[in-house]
């Protein structure tokens, strides 16, 4: 049997343990184990990508003629390392995080957790675009519970928004672009260059559309609603669903669909690029208007990722070789970021109950740790050195000279100034603004919730020296 | 000669009648569950033998055709029998307990010898190779129905009965006619004759006529918009067992006629094609799909809901068929067998959890996911089968038919197919939303018996294998609808 599936179904596996055994006291600890032998799984199909590289296992025959099926593709491996290390970590936090916030139904959360991170897996793992949509979907059913954990009228009003997004989006966009892809082609497998032969100009253009509305995970404006929506749910969903594998899984399947599917000579001689150029641009541009107006930390969050996914969308739009290795990097850097940013607001939430950044005040004296954590994160965020936000920023830049697309200059540098001025207001007030009232204990760090976020930060610090070999790895690979 | 076509229409009429010696209910329960499980069983042995050998013709006494009467399973009437027997058996299996305790007691074996002859009157539609025998089985199965219908514990059930009988007697004598014309035009009622006699010719006047009163006839016994009102007072109104049988049978019957008639009596004048009706038809069915998944998510009573939204499903069979191409046709009949599962599967929960009540409201479902956690699960699975998420049948439904339309002369319609079916989720989702969400209501719902658990345990399972393998649906669809097309197109 292929190792992938068997990837898959090792977590199929873990969730009927899961369930099998739901007692309140260690599923959380199940889970972890599970998370950490997927990260192993991951681990073992890295070191011998080699040989599994473009080996196909087909499953079953959905379709006749386009099997569910699964391989391995160069940028599969980076989002698979980045989603199953982050998953680890996520669920460390994750049960410390509940046990703290006193959630009840442990084990429907990690059931749903675990079933979305498999979907998450079968998205890397799908060699064509259905067994990629049948995940996706896998995806959004599967991350609605958790959205709606807390049960109460606010999350199910916003679950539902979710849904709606997710998969009207893809019933109504998304659905019949992978049929017309597959009426013109005959195929739905990913191929390096593209699977059109011949084409014509207002068929890419409309597929173009298609696609970047109906992969609304990717949240490109005008469908992004979804994702402030979805930040009623618990912090480590919100961190690792809506900051890593969910939004992530949808810029993947984009850059997936535009290097593979497309391919670049296709949308570069049609000019189908400037369409998602466009969107992109006007996505990173409001959003950060609005994150800037919003006092809730998550919400502030949720719009900045709003923004920075479409950084990645840009980048590959670009289509130039330094603008895509910036795209992939941004996918991993983003991650690392976000997740600290997002964990970190998890635990100041535990913690002191603070949920908004005007509440901030003088924060690290209570929570230095954190706080350090967090302005990383942002840093990260704004792209300043030296964080790995920077490296990833340099090459996009580099990409927009390359490719002679200078006006976006202006795009990334208001965007630079926009998501400074609504991070650094977060670092200045935890820092160096006086609290209106003073916290009885100094500090109230608490180390097992900590913990996770440290390693994510150190290794976030430590890749800022240490990227060559991820850069090597993307320009031999997949450029 | 093999005897299989026409054993599996005596069979039933010949028990039918000892049924009503019998009386005693338990063993009249007994034999109709065990004629039809044979049925099937007999269904299959023909089913087999007809995709390996082509079609078995049957003349009764021996008699040729055109003069005798002839039965003629070919792969289409093999599909539509198939589904249409094992939906009858499920029901029936399911049925017992409510059957016990929404019908009077007296007429429990005459409900059963009824059940029977009306699944006769549907297996002899599809079996027969003659006009006027269809016109008399769909007689057998109409005046069957009316019996069935009545039985309901409603004020309105009789009523209701009485405007299927009038409808549907409306419908019947514009088939009559229909033949009539036929008849005097060709003078012949065997279906193979009448498509050679019909010919290339010009139409003719009368001929026309004959056309166009199938449509209205077939079109009011597939509840074809604006002609769909009958159905949804039935579906309210009829024992709810009864809905769960005719969700899954009495529609498609009328599908089926369609077919039959429009693509394999007329083949060779393609009367869709010649008059536009095909047109007028598809945009009826159009707006019909776009109200009556509006009315769905309206209703507040779900059988009332999932009425309105077989209207809408059957309005994409009918707009499949419509598009005239092989593709759609596959489309079409690929549909016919998946929506039929899920729609009895979701008629049978409603059934079996709500033997008592007689006005099941959406706030019924209030938080029964706690309570039955299982047969929910089937239940959200069915209904995720109806929005069409991947890895269900409804899925591949969902695939061909936007990729025949998109392939098609109306690709400019796919926009709104795509839209009403996600509008499909809004309905389903309330139901999802109570089951999950609301806190328990007091009223009990009943207690389901492992063979009634078991039956909608099944439709669920099928809806996600045939999600995932589609060899019986979509193998014997591409058969049935390249083997039509191949003969219009010589």
């Amino acid at each position: 049997m292929s190792i992938l599936l068997s990837h898959i179904l090792f977590l199929a596996f873990g969730i009927v343990i899961i369930y099998l055994l739901r007692k309140e006291a260690f599923t959380g600890m199940i889970s972890i184990f599970i998370s950490l032998a997927s990260l192993v799984y991951a681990l073992y199909i890295i070191s011998i990508q080699d040989i599994l590289i473009n080996q196909k296992t087909d499953i079953v025959n959905i379709i006749p003629g386009i099997p569910l099926s699964f391989s391995l593709d160069y940028l599969g491996v980076i989002f698979l390392v980045i989603s199953n290390g982050l998953w680890l970590m996520v669920s460390i936090f994750s049960e410390r995080y509940l046990e703290l916030n006193k959630y009840q139904n442990k084990p429907k959360f990690y059931i749903f957790f675990t079933l979305s991170m498999l979907a998450t897996n079968g998205i890397i793992y799908s060699s064509n675009l259905l067994t990629t949509f049948v995940f996706y979907e896998i995806l959004t059913i599967a991350t609605y519970p958790l959205v709606t954990f807390k049960g109460d009228k606010k999350s199910i009003i916003n679950g539902k928004k979710y849904l709606y997004y997710l998969l009207g989006t893809s019933i109504i966009f998304f659905l019949p672009a992978i049929i017309f892809t597959y009426i013109l082609t005959g195929t739905l497998d990913y191929k390096v260059g593209g699977i059109f032969t011949s084409y014509n100009n207002i068929a890419i253009y409309i597929l173009v559309i298609l696609y970047l509305f109906g992969i609304a995970k990717s949240a490109v404006m005008p469908f992004h609603k979804w994702l402030p929506s979805a930040m009623v749910a618990p912090t480590p969903v919100s961190a690792l669903l809506h900051a890593v594998a969910v939004v992530k899984s949808g810029v993947f399947i984009m850059l997936k669909v535009f290097l593979f599917i497309f391919g670049i000579d296709v949308l570069t001689q049609s000019g189908a690029n400037i369409i998602i150029i466009l969107f992109a641009s006007f996505t990173i541009i409001s959003s950060s208007f609005i994150a800037l107006n919003q006092d809730n930390i998550k919400l502030r969050l949720a719009y900045s990722t709003i923004g920075q996914l479409s950084y990645i969308v840009l980048a590959t739009a670009i289509l130039a070789p330094y603008s895509i290795l910036a795209a992939v990097l941004h996918l991993i850097f983003h991650a690392l970021g976000k997740i600290m940013l997002f964990l970190s607001a998890g635990i100041i939430a535990t913690q002191t109950g603070i949920k908004n950044v005007s509440e901030m005040n003088n924060l690290s004296s209570k929570l230095p740790i954190t706080c350090l954590l967090m302005t990383i994160g942002a840093l990260i965020m704004i792209g300043l050195p030296p964080t790995i936000g920077f490296i990833s920023k340099w090459y996009l830049l580099l990409g927009i000279m390359e490719s002679e697309n200078l006006y976006l200059l202006a795009v990334i540098v208001l965007s630079t100034l926009l998501n400074a001025s609504y991070y650094f207001p977060m670092i200045y007030k935890s820092y160096f603004e006086k609290a209106k009232f003073d916290y009885k204990s100094p500090s109230c760090e608490d180390m097992p919730l900590a913990f996770p976020v440290i390693i994510v930060g150190f290794i976030a610090v430590i890749l800022f020296f240490k990227t060559d070999f991820i850069i090597k790895f993307i320009t031999e690979n997949i450029i | 000669m093999n005897q299989l076509p026409v054993l599996i229409i005596v069979l039933p009429l010949l028990i039918a009648p000892i049924l009503l010696l019998v009386r005693d209910n338990r063993y009249v329960y007994n034999l109709s569950l065990g004629v039809s499980f044979l049925n099937i069983f007999l269904i299959l042995i023909l089913f087999q033998d007809v995709y390996q050998n082509g079609n078995i013709l049957y003349e009764l006494g021996s008699w040729k055709a055109p003069i005798g009467i002839r039965l003629n399973a070919d792969l289409l009437s093999c599909y539509f029998l198939l589904l249409i027997n094992f939906m009858a058996f499920i029901c029936l299996i399911a049925g017992n307990k409510t059957i016990k305790s929404q019908v009077e007691d007296d007429n429990i074996h005459l409900f059963y010898i009824a059940w029977l002859l009306c699944n006769v009157g549907f297996s002899g539609i599809v079996l027969t190779n003659d006009i006027f025998n269809l016109f008399v089985f769909l007689e057998i199965s109409s005046l069957a129905s009316y019996f069935l219908i009545s039985q309901g514990n409603y004020k309105a059930s009789s009523l209701a009965a009485i405007q299927y009988l009038f409808i549907g007697s409306i419908g019947a004598v514009f088939i009559l006619f229909a033949i009539g014309i036929l008849y005097v035009n060709t003078g012949t009622l065997n279906m193979t004759d009448l498509s050679n006699k019909i010919g290339n010719g010009s139409i003719s006047l009368s001929m026309s006529l004959s056309i166009a009163m199938f449509l209205i006839g077939v079109g009011i016994k597939t509840a074809l918009f604006p002609l769909h009102g009958w159905l949804i007072r039935t579906y309210s109104y009829a024992p709810s067992i009864i809905v769960s049988y005719f969700s899954g049978t009495s529609t498609k019957i009328g599908i089926y006629i369609l077919l039959r008639v429009f693509l394999d009596i007329f083949n060779s004048i393609n009367p869709l094609e010649y008059y536009n009706l095909a047109q007028l038809v598809l945009f009826l069915s159009l707006i019909g799909v776009l109200l009556s998944t509006l009315y769905a998510i309206k209703q507040n009573e779900i059988k009332k809901m999932l009425a309105y939204s077989s209207v809408a499903q059957l309005s994409y069979i009918i707009i499949a068929i419509m598009l005239l191409t092989p593709d759609g046709l596959t489309a079409s009949l690929i549909h016919v067998f998946n929506h039929s599962i899920i729609k009895t599967g979701l008629f049978l929960v409603v059934t079996i959890l709500f033997i008592n009540n007689k006005n099941v409201s959406i706030d019924d479902f209030s938080g029964l996911g706690e309570k039955y956690p299982l047969l929910m699960s089937a239940f959200v699975i069915l209904l995720l089968g109806l929005i069409g998420l991947p890895l269900t049948s409804g899925f591949i439904s969902k695939w061909y038919l936007i990729s025949a339309i998109l392939q098609s002369d109306y690709w400019y319609i796919s926009g709104i197919i795509l839209i009403t079916s996600f509008m499909t989720f809004f309905y389903a989702w309330l139901l999802i939303e109570k089951i999950y969400f609301s806190a328990r209501l007091n009223h009990d719902a009943s207690v389901a018996t492992s063979y009634q658990l078991l039956c909608v345990y099944f439709l669920a399972a099928l809806t996600i294998y045939l999600g995932v393998d589609t060899s019986l649906t979509f193998g014997i669809s591409e058969q049935i609808s390249n083997n039509f097309y191949s003969t219009i197109n010589q």
